[in-house]
């Protein structure tokens, strides 16, 4: 395992330039943030459901390292259009994947790239940062707080 | 004195096949072991073994006595008497037993409590429930323009007020010379308050003599200088020990139970209820004499020169900051890379087979003041060479080319 194998030309690149980071324009229906106290990083997940129940919007905000922030720029380009059920069948098909329990399938397209966190335990936390955070602030909007 | 140490065939770990090949910067969250300490927990567990004090048979006596001259050790290493040395699990136990037993019943609102916050968690969050608990209040000592403590700021801000100074003797971050202790224990007691100095990080690494820094209570971990985890000590002059009441109530450190009240036995045992550590006090002895044998002084030069050679190559690699004092430093360095997060920096180095620490270092509101998030920090001790540092140079630079160049 080298170094190129966990830090893919698309992580570094969006890592350096984060997609959709800031603050969430108009409304907002469901947000969660967290973070990890070993590190210190931290990611707040902000998205607005439109017509159909589909993500209208996704933004991020946080620091952390490059795994995390890509993942979260990644992450919340690709949740624009999906259901929030869709939204949750990817959430567990990536983290699956990062926690080495699943090969990468063609669904988490740009995420693949984060399969070789895998190989690397103590940046699972990581890599899956920003998902825990969405999935916090989609249990908290279903169970209606 | 020359400070050229090269002890790393002592430390099982570090060599054969994998170990060889290892970098490890880390010691100052945890110290490697030598075999004088590994051959000693298994000869207490295989000939002596059994619970101390209780047994009348001579199997308890010959545990009772390793342990007690366990004591004497860890005593003769810091110039103290052994009955000024309680056995805990670490720092963080021990700074707790005085934020406990003794601040709980000696602070009322109006008094104050010096601290800084240069310091590691677990010597300030002990004293935030403390002044929580009692009304006192929290004061910091005005850091310095690195960021650190400095004896004059120390001595200007102990007030009428101050019923305790809590510090860092070295930082974890930053790294700096060893406080001065006896200023600020001559300042301190003229005012009527006590010191307490977290050794943690100075104890392992210079030759330390308590009765001289005349502090009240010195605190620091056994597995942070080559002992083994889950023990640590609490120093505390005779006369506050025996004032103090016990921390932990149960066996052993009771003198006469009756069914509605007790009384307790002397210090240090009435401090250490329940069976012991006994074997890691054991190991922690022999790494004392481990320790001794390489001469204090010696170690402390060696890691000194490791640290300062290593602080002064990092600061030439263009986009490297270093944090802490400018020259003379111990051996801790803390440093981040421009644009790339610490913890990035640390598996870069991992995969070079250098291990450094990356985060906050158990020191979030020192992150704050240094505006950093995180750092990575490399830390050295007696089983590093000059080469280590010659390859966490090499390990910055190329994982500098990683993130900013090859991956473009």
């Amino acid at each position: 395992m080298s170094l190129a194998d966990l830090y893919r030309e698309i992580i570094l690149e969006h890592a350096r330039h984060p997609q959709h980071k800031g603050p969430l324009d108009g409304p907002v229906t469901l947000q969660a943030g967290l973070d990890n106290p070993t590190c210190g990083d931290e990611v707040v997940v902000q998205v607005r459901l439109g017509p159909g129940g589909l993500v209208e919007a996704a933004k991020f905000d946080g620091v952390g390292c490059s795994i995390s922030m890509a993942a979260a720029s990644i992450m919340s380009e690709m949740l624009v259009g999906r259901t929030l059920a869709q939204v949750k069948e990817l959430t567990e098909s990536y983290t699956a994947m990062v926690s080495g329990q699943k090969a990468p399938t063609d669904d988490l397209q740009d995420l693949v790239a984060f399969a070789g966190v895998a190989q690397f335990p103590m940046r699972v936390k990581c890599a899956a940062l920003p998902f825990h955070a969405l999935q916090k602030g989609i249990s908290r909007y279903e169970g209606g707080i | 004195m020359s400070g050229r140490i090269d002890r790393r065939q002592d430390f099982p770990l570090l060599v054969g096949p994998e170990g060889a090949e290892l970098t490890y910067l880390d010691s100052a969250a945890t110290a490697q072991k030598p075999e004088v300490v590994l051959a000693a927990l298994a000869h207490y567990y295989r000939y002596d073994n059994a619970n101390v004090y209780r047994g009348v048979y001579s199997l308890a006596a010959r545990a009772t006595a390793a342990f007690e001259a366990a004591r004497e050790k860890v005593a003769r290493f810091i110039h103290a008497d052994p009955d000024e040395v309680v056995f805990t699990r670490g720092t963080t136990e021990s700074i707790n037993m005085v934020a406990w037993a003794w601040a709980r019943a000696e602070l009322k609102p109006g008094d104050e409590i010096l601290t800084s916050e240069a310091e590691h968690h677990s010597n300030l969050v002990p004293w935030q429930e403390a002044a929580r608990a009692t009304g006192a209040e929290l004061r910091f000592v005005p850091l310095s323009e690195d960021k650190t403590v400095s004896v004059d700021s120390v001595l200007g801000a102990i007030s009428q007020r101050t019923r305790i100074v809590a510090l860092a003797q070295v930082s974890n971050v930053l790294g700096n010379l060893p406080l001065e202790v006896a200023r600020i224990s001559e300042a301190a007691h003229r005012v009527g308050a006590v010191v307490l100095i977290d050794g943690a990080q100075s104890v392992p690494h210079l030759p330390i003599d308590v009765h001289a820094m005349d502090a009240d209570f010195v605190a620091f971990s056994g597995h942070k200088m080559m002992g083994p985890t889950g023990i640590g000590v609490l120093y505390g002059k005779r006369q506050i020990l025996a004032a103090m009441a016990p921390f932990h109530f149960g066996g052993e450190m009771i003198s006469h139970v009756d069914p509605e009240v007790s009384t307790y036995k002397d210090a240090p045992q009435k401090f250490e209820g329940g069976t012991p550590p006994i074997a890691q006090a054991i190991g922690l002895g022999v790494a004392c004499d481990y320790l001794s044998g390489l001469d204090m002084a010696q170690v402390m030069a060696h890691d000194r020169r490791l640290g300062e050679l290593a602080a002064s190559r990092l600061r030439e690699v263009p986009g490297v900051h270093v944090y802490g004092p400018r020259g003379d430093r111990m051996g801790v360095v803390s440093f981040n890379l421009d644009g790339v997060h610490a913890h990035d920096v640390a598996t870069a180095l991992d995969q070079q087979g250098i291990c450094v620490r990356a985060g906050h270092h158990c020191c979030q509101p020192l992150m704050r003041q240094l505006g950093v998030a995180a750092t990575a920090r490399a830390s050295f001790y007696a089983y590093n060479t000059e080469q280590d540092v010659d390859k966490l140079t090499a390990g910055v630079l190329s994982t500098m080319e990683f993130f900013h160049h090859v991956a473009r």
